[in-house]
């Protein structure tokens, strides 16, 4: 099971991924799967969810993948 | 197995029917170039003297992606992401695909048909991706995407439905050019057909020539990339096949020797294209599916071209024109201005750093 965030901008997603970082939560961005976005956009996948709020960050929705299927947790 | 060889048979396909069209009558080494189809269908509105013909290629990839996405119930009329703002930075894209000569896709196309210029504008358009993404990582935002009313959704697919009653039934109504590239076209029919299917493809597989160079570089991920090397292979097969296929810088169709112009010009398309978020071939898709923001992108592109052939700021087999680095220059300050803006200046509204 993974977390998947998907963002509005790439930098978004850059911030984003410096925040789990920061957390020592392991994460890695990479190209948005086609199932989540129509957009050209990069994600970032995270083993663990940060204690905090993703309204906090420019977070455009927030999936849990597990066996290739996603469900939305966040949106906003 | 299957999911790993798509985006290259979406390539082994784009390839074909650009073969397939170039063979029923469109200009050589044009196969499924954007910016000439909308270049051609700014001439046909009326909006510039230059290559003028409704596109049917076009139509059929804006209908193409309409009806993919709402039978895959992913047509989202969404916008409101600085469209003015994306309106100028496709003008600007035109002009630099003019001054080139192609959009992405024909840059591909002229390498396989052994267009050597064309590999010369190759670096200035991953130069151009890379500049535009130090932008992006740098902060570059042209602010969120929202809902949007649904006939703003369906605005685009309208007009396209409305070219395509104009060209059946009152094509006098439209400019078609009687000689040069606007004269040169497949049958409506086969154009058409290509198109919407093309459409359909283009918003499945979600390919993006900027998405494939930008994936490569910052992911390793090669999927996308694979579309157009594929793409490039089929071609330059299908032009040995068929005796189109000409290495050199000379005597290429539609295109010029100037070098230095080849890369300037393919690099304002790649640093264009980056802000924007996708090729022209991905805007016109993104547009067909709802995306307003992306129907803003292609009427600039629209705009520009007729900007390009009203000041004669495109090129030509002759060469660049008198006015294109003028042109280009003004472009290209416009862009780069709007990066640094909406990079360093703008930042209220955007991420929590």
């Amino acid at each position: 099971m993974k977390y998947i965030a998907t963002f509005y901008s790439q930098y978004d997603a850059i911030v984003f991924l410096k925040v789990l970082k920061d957390k020592n939560i392991n994460a890695k961005a990479m190209p948005t799967p086609r199932k989540l976005s129509a957009s050209c956009g990069i994600c970032v996948v995270f083993d663990n969810q940060p204690n905090s709020d993703y309204n906090d960050y420019e977070v455009d929705a927030v999936y849990i993948e597990e066996n290739g299927k996603y469900t939305a947790i966040f949106q906003n | 197995m299957l999911k790993k060889l798509k985006l290259p048979l979406v390539g082994v396909f784009l390839g074909l029917v650009s073969l397939a069209l170039v063979a029923h009558g469109n200009p050589g080494n044009m196969g499924f170039c954007i910016a000439c189809f909308l270049r051609d269908t700014s001439g046909a509105l009326g909006l510039h003297n230059g290559p003028s013909y409704a596109r049917p290629e076009v139509i059929g990839l804006i209908l193409g992606a309409m009806i993919v996405s709402l039978i895959t119930k992913e047509f989202s009329p969404k916008g409101g992401s600085a469209p003015i703002t994306r309106f100028v930075l496709g003008a600007c894209v035109m002009v630099g695909a003019l001054v080139f000569l192609g959009c992405p896709t024909r840059m591909v196309i002229r390498m396989a048909g052994g267009d050597l210029n064309a590999l010369v504008g190759l670096p200035g358009f991953v130069g151009g991706i890379l500049a535009g993404m130090f932008f992006l990582n740098k902060g570059f935002t042209l602010k969120r995407t929202q809902k949007v009313a649904k006939t703003d959704g369906f605005a685009l697919p309208v007009i396209a439905v409305l070219l395509l009653l104009g060209l059946l039934f009152v094509p006098a109504l439209l400019s078609t050019s009687e000689t040069g590239p606007g004269s040169m076209h497949a049958p409506l029919w086969i154009a058409l057909a290509i198109g919407l299917v093309v459409g359909g493809v283009g918003f499945i597989s979600r390919m993006c020539f900027v998405g494939g160079i930008r994936d490569s570089i910052m992911f390793k991920n090669f999927s996308m990339l694979s579309a157009f090397v594929a793409l490039l292979v089929v071609m330059i097969i299908g032009n040995l096949i068929m005796g189109n296929f000409n290495l050199g810088f000379e005597g290429q169709p539609v295109a010029h020797n100037d070098g230095l112009w080849n890369f300037l010009g393919l690099g304002l398309v790649g640093f264009g294209s980056v802000l924007l978020g996708g090729c022209p071939f991905r805007q016109v898709v993104l547009a067909g599916s709802g995306n307003t923001d992306s129907v803003a992108a292609v009427f600039g592109m629209t705009f520009g071209a007729a900007l390009a052939h009203n000041f004669s700021l495109a090129s030509s087999s002759a060469g660049v024109s008198e006015n294109g680095p003028w042109g280009f220059a003004i472009a290209a300050v416009i862009a780069v201005a709007i990066a640094v803006y909406n990079t360093f200046f703008n930042k209220k509204g955007s991420a929590n750093a």
